[in-house]
């Protein structure tokens, strides 16, 4: 037995090494780029795949300017990103900060510090409770994408009953796409919203709560899915009630997504959904650097807070603007 | 001097653990209510569609009562139907043919389960402690296989998820087939009596030579194969892996066990109760949706029936001890 | 002390034909009796003949199925609260204190809800507490919190709370059980001085000893029913026994019969923490008692032979060596180790009875024997085949908890289900402490008969007439070490004492 319990530390340990080891494996990187530029720092909690998209998109508008980038990622702990900010800020002295927090109260404090050593405080895709106190934030807009939702739809010129998703209750994001889209069908009669499914942004959730509806309304033929993450478990849902039917089929259900992601994309481009929403991600760096320029050069931006809708990507324009769309560039 | 009288015959056992359900009544007024507000709750198709949904529920709340009746927890359940399912994904498995693809995995959940039992029995590192440190460590994995992106899953990979037999979706079938052998391997085995008798006295059991600690690290790994099968209906089912996947469901699971009857500090439970609570879980979800119940409604019923479940687990069983001792309340046996 | 006339005054508290059953099965049965002002009743009887319902009737827990309880000649309130402002004051065994408070919140908790919400002056609750506290002989402050008092102290606390409550009739439910001698002096004085002040009281107890001390009556009862309410004068020890018990107990211990010269268990050279150097040999048919005080190691040298402890020395079975040691490799040789904490280590209180009875033995039990599945025929056979030959008497059958029974049937379930075994070797570690007259009186017929049929045993235990009168021969523990092994013949009490503390012979 005591071989055995040296034997389970070994594997634990073990485990744990791979996984800080990957984790740690996100070391400042910096760009390298001719004098000239201001050096910015960019602090995202984590990196993924849409993340990596926004680095490139301000890394590109950096290189335009011929700014250096320094780039650290919190691996989702707050504690982290917070001693992050202050070395890119006390050590590093960045010129100014692009930030996504991972925690929107716990990022105040980083705020107040940049704000004293005078480094401009700028905040991509998600914003963060302090509003007062930053230098610029650009984000998406949730209203304003469920209301591109509302016009997919209504152009499709059909009597459409929509099972409408809804993330979580208690996300501004979730709430504004859902506000939004029932604002957009404001004034017309042909497009009506038959069900409600709240998913709280988990898969199952979503598949379930669509089985279900399609069990107790058979007539649904749209379907609004407030984000390409649900969109898997919304197929399948179709899928398993025999009404997974490609665009153009007489029994095909109608869909709208908004993200722009790769699964989104490429369900455009295998004509499985009608629309996406693309958020503009590659947007979020190139107006955060060029207000970084302005702000560390003294002048002021206004406004400082600026939502951005997405870009409406269909059937009909897929082909023209799918390089538009960060998700897409894999398409097959 | 006194005798022994033989108290009741073996089929009266399976009644017992069917009757000591107080939830039987709470879900017959559960269907009425919503059959009787949306028509199409009682449909047959319906009936098929809340059992698939409950399938997975059912096969991981199989797992845990095992885990529950060793007085122990198993945290880490969600994070290891991702963890599952990321490896089902992973390039590694690509080139097996599926069914020994799902093998592998299962097996390797197995394994992992099992190092949550080496913690629990021979670390002797309390359950909840052990399972929620492998919960990051299986989450932190599964989101490293999968660069926490969603990964759509091969078609060849899903039959777990889809298909029927006879008219009844496969998802419900493999839960059916769990939980009639996890009531065989609780009721008639030893390994079984094992342990309920750990959960119910581990001194006890120790001081009468029993093989705790094989049996505890079996439990866990026992549950963990049982929960990567539930992974595999899981991800058939969803058609991708997403880093959510799983994420809080070992609540979810815990509410199906304690609703079903298993006393959290061990000893006392049953699959079949289990089976029962997950079903009166699923059967609330897809109530909800089908008579049309606002988004808001549906936090506060799952609130309110997490609450009942752990209301359910202290009081009512001594209403129904006291119940079952009255309908055997005639004394067996004379006094000396 | 005036003995006063129960027909000539209205009796304090007046049972007149009390019946209560639980899920059908009576616990008390039509009992009527009377606590006179200023009289001590003392309450007699084995476990589970009732006293702890009837204690509950009168504090107003649990109502009876029929009759009536009159407090001072008027109908007893409905209510807990309600009986308590009847002063009726009842002093529970489990005790009901809050560990966190001070001994003077805990004594005025009761009265302290009327108050205004901050009105409670810690200082001035202290100052009211002193002189309750001097009355039951605590020597502690009543600013001392009371989780640190021992248990002893805060069973003080608990009587000191009765007493400020002012009550007219006191229920004292084994009052004394973890005092110190002092403190049980105390206790007493306490209550002979308000048996003067008129209170009528009802002491339970199992010390026989104190209710001849206490008490002006004695009330007997037996499994739910009045058997005696008789003037303690007409009552000696041993005829309060035999009332309890229904039986004239048979004549001190069983005979036993002589040892055979095999040798069945023989240790040598047994160390460990607490443990040095035993060495000691048992034979067949034998039963060696294992006498000395708490601490001296003989719970040890048990939990050593069976692997419960890692401990150093040659242990062997009828001359194969045990080794190395551990609770599988013990049973497997045939020793069986039923330990002191029956509750705790050796019975599953939630699960059914014949569950525990068969659980050493379940692997024996598979069907076919590889697979692990059990016969659940063979399993139930087995078990009422167990239960019968140790006359365990289960009123709900087998299939009942193992919490139904009482403390000795439950001893003999925990002894039964080793005997399942078949073992060679039996290890009892006090096996007849907590249970009554009667139960204690079958287990040594029981152990006697064993040892006739060949199984050697190995019996601990602090009771000194039990080992005088169960075992061939006595080895004497103080300090971790065997000091002697006496044969019966020579062993006395005495002895045992003097080598247990360190004397000489």
């Amino acid at each position: 037995m005591k071989l055995k319990f040296k034997a389970s530390f070994a594997a634990l340990g073990a485990m744990a090494v791979i996984l800080t080891g990957c984790s740690t494996a996100t070391p400042a990187s910096t760009t390298d780029t001719s004098d000239g530029g201001i050096t910015i720092g960019v602090s995202f909690e984590h990196l993924n795949e849409i993340r990596s998209a926004e680095l490139a998109g301000i890394k590109d508008a950096a290189k335009k300017n011929g700014d250096k980038v320094v780039f650290v990622s919190a691996d989702d702990d707050a504690q982290k990103q917070a001693s992050q900010i202050q070395d890119l800020i006390q050590t590093q002295k960045v010129d100014a900060l692009i930030v996504i927090a991972f925690n929107k109260d716990q990022i105040t404090s980083s705020i107040a510090l940049a704000k004293a050593n005078n480094v401009p405080f700028l905040t991509i895709d998600r914003a963060t409770t302090d509003q007062e106190n930053i230098s610029f934030q650009i984000t998406g807009d949730p209203v304003a994408d469920g209301k591109l939702v509302a016009e997919q739809m209504i152009a499709a010129d059909k009597d459409l009953k929509v099972l409408q998703l809804i993330g979580g209750l208690t996300d501004q994001n979730a709430v504004g796409r859902r506000d939004g889209f029932v604002a957009g069908l404001k004034g017309q009669t042909a497009v009506s919203i038959v069900a409600d499914v709240p998913t709280d942004w988990d898969p199952t959730k979503a598949l379930d709560g669509t089985s279900n509806a399609l069990e107790k309304n058979p007539d649904i033929n749209a379907i609004y899915v407030p984000s390409d993450y649900l969109l898997p478990s919304v197929l399948s849902a179709l899928d398993a009630a025999g009404k997974l039917k490609p665009v153009g089929d007489p029994d095909h259900v109608f869909i709208v997504t908004i993200d722009g992601d790769p699964v989104g994309c490429q369900a455009l481009a295998d004509k499985t959904i009608d629309a996406d929403i693309a958020t503009l991600v590659g947007d979020f760096g190139t107006q955060a650097v060029e207000a970084a320029r302005a702000l560390s050069a003294g002048e002021t931006v206004d406004p400082h807070i600026v939502e951005i809708a997405g870009l409406a990507i269909n059937q009909g324009n897929f082909s023209d603007e799918k390089a538009n769309v960060w998700g897409c560039a894999d398409v097959k | 001097m006194s005798k022994i009288a033989r108290s009741r015959s073996i089929g009266s056992a399976t009644w017992r653990a069917v009757s000591s359900q107080p939830l039987i009544p709470a879900g017959l007024v559960l269907i009425a209510l919503f059959g009787v507000i949306e028509p199409n709750f009682a449909s047959g198709s319906n009936a098929l569609n809340i059992a698939t949904q409950a399938s997975v529920l059912l096969i991981a709340a199989t797992a845990m009562t095992f885990v529950i009746l060793t007085a122990g927890i198993d945290l880490s359940v969600g994070a290891m139907i991702f963890l599952a399912g990321a490896l089902v994904t992973s390039t590694w498995l690509q080139s097996l043919p599926p069914a020994l693809a799902l093998v592998l995995v299962a097996l390797c959940c197995a394994v992992l389960g099992g190092l949550n039992g080496l913690g629990v029995a021979v670390v002797g590192v309390p359950a909840m402690i052990v399972t929620l440190a492998t919960l990051q460590i299986f989450r932190g994995l599964g989101g490293h296989i999968t660069g926490q992106r969603s990964v759509i899953v091969d078609d060849d990979l899903r039959f777990m998820g889809r298909g029927d037999v006879a008219g009844i979706p496969l998802p419900f079938v493999v839960a059916i087939a769990v939980i009639l052998f996890g009531t065989f391997v609780l009721r008639r085995t030893v390994f079984g009596r094992f342990v309920q008798a750990i959960g119910s006295n581990q001194p006890a059991a120790m001081n009468a030579g029993l093989p705790v600690k094989r049996v505890l690290i079996g439990v866990y790994a026992f549950a963990g194969l049982l929960v990567g099968i539930a992974a595999m209906v899981q991800v058939g089912r969803l058609g991708a892996v997403q880093p959510t996947l799983g994420s809080g469901f070992e609540l979810t699971v815990i509410t199906a066990v304690v609703l079903g009857g298993t006393s959290l500090t061990g000893g006392r439970g049953s699959v079949i109760g289990t089976m029962i609570g997950a079903l009166i879980l699923a059967i609330v979800e897809n109530g909800l949706v089908l008579i049309g119940a606002s988004a808001y409604i549906f936090d506060i019923v799952r609130g309110a029936v997490l609450l009942s479940a752990l209301l359910l687990s202290g009081i009512p069983q001594q209403l129904l001890r006291r119940l079952r001792a009255d309908s055997s309340s005639t004394p067996q046996s004379a006094r000396t | 002390m005036t003995v006063i006339d129960d027909s000539l005054i209205v009796p304090a508290l007046e049972l007149r034909g009390i019946s209560k059953s639980f899920a059908g099965v009576p616990a008390v049965r039509d009992v009527s009796f009377a606590i006179g002002v200023g009289q001590v009743v003392a309450l007699a009887g084995e476990n589970g003949a009732g006293k702890s319902t009837i204690k509950n009737m009168i504090g107003g827990i649990l109502r009876p199925d029929s009759g009536t309880i009159l407090v001072r000649g008027g109908e007893q309130a409905a209510s807990v609260a309600g009986v308590r402002a009847q002063h009726v004051t009842t002093v529970h065994q489990e005790i009901s204190l809050f560990a966190d408070l001070t001994v003077a919140e805990n004594i005025w908790i009761n009265s302290l809800s009327g108050r205004a919400p901050f009105g409670v002056s810690l200082r001035k609750l202290a100052a009211r507490s002193e002189s309750v506290l001097e009355r039951v002989g605590a020597h502690f402050s009543p600013l001392a919190t009371l989780g640190d008092l021992s248990t002893g102290q805060t069973q003080l606390v608990e009587i000191a709370k009765a007493l400020v409550s002012n009550p007219k009739v006191l229920v004292l439910d084994e009052p004394t059980a973890s005092l110190t001698m002092t403190e049980r002096h105390y206790v007493f004085n306490a209550v002979s001085s308000l048996r003067d002040e008129g209170v009528g009281i009802l002491f339970i107890s199992h010390f026989l000893e104190e209710i001849f001390q206490l008490s002006d009556r004695i009330v007997v009862l037996r499994d739910g029913g009045l058997v005696a309410d008789l003037p303690r004068k007409e009552l000696d020890r041993a005829s309060l026994e035999a009332l309890m018990v229904g039986r004239e107990l048979a004549a001190g211990f069983p005979a036993i019969s002589p040892p055979t010269d095999q040798i069945a268990l023989s240790v040598s050279g047994l160390t460990d923490d607490t443990i040095t150097d035993v060495s000691f040999e048992l034979r067949r048919g034998e039963i060696l008692g294992v006498s000395g005080l708490m601490g001296a190691g003989r719970t040890e040298i048990a939990r050593a032979i069976f692997g419960l402890s890692e401990a150093h020395g040659d242990v062997a079975v009828y001359g194969v060596p045990l080794k190395p040691r551990s609770p599988q490799a013990a049973i497997a040789a045939g020793v069986a180790f039923v330990t002191e904490d029956r509750r705790d280590e050796g019975i599953f209180l939630e699960r059914p009875i014949r569950e525990t009875l068969s659980v050493v033995a379940l692997d024996a039990l598979g069907k076919p024997r590889w697979s692990g599945v059990i016969d659940r025929e063979q399993e139930r056979r087995k078990a009422v085949e167990q239960a019968q030959q140790m006359h365990v008497t289960a009123r709900g059958g087998l299939e009942a908890n193992g919490i139904s029974l009482s403390g000795g049937n439950q001893q003999k379930v925990v002894i039964g289900k080793w005997l399942e075994t078949a073992p060679r070797v039996l290890i009892l570690d006090e096996p007849t402490r907590g249970i009554d007259i009667g139960a204690k009186a079958e287990i040594y017929r029981l152990l006697a008969e064993l040892a006739r049929e060949g199984l050697a045993i190995l019996l601990i235990s602090s009771e000194m007439e039990e080992i005088l009168g169960m075992s061939h021969r006595v080895a004497v523990m103080a300090r971790g070490r065997l000091l002697g092994i006496l044969d019966r013949d020579d062993a006395d009490q005495k002895k045992l004492i003097r080598l247990a503390t360190g004397g000489e012979l």
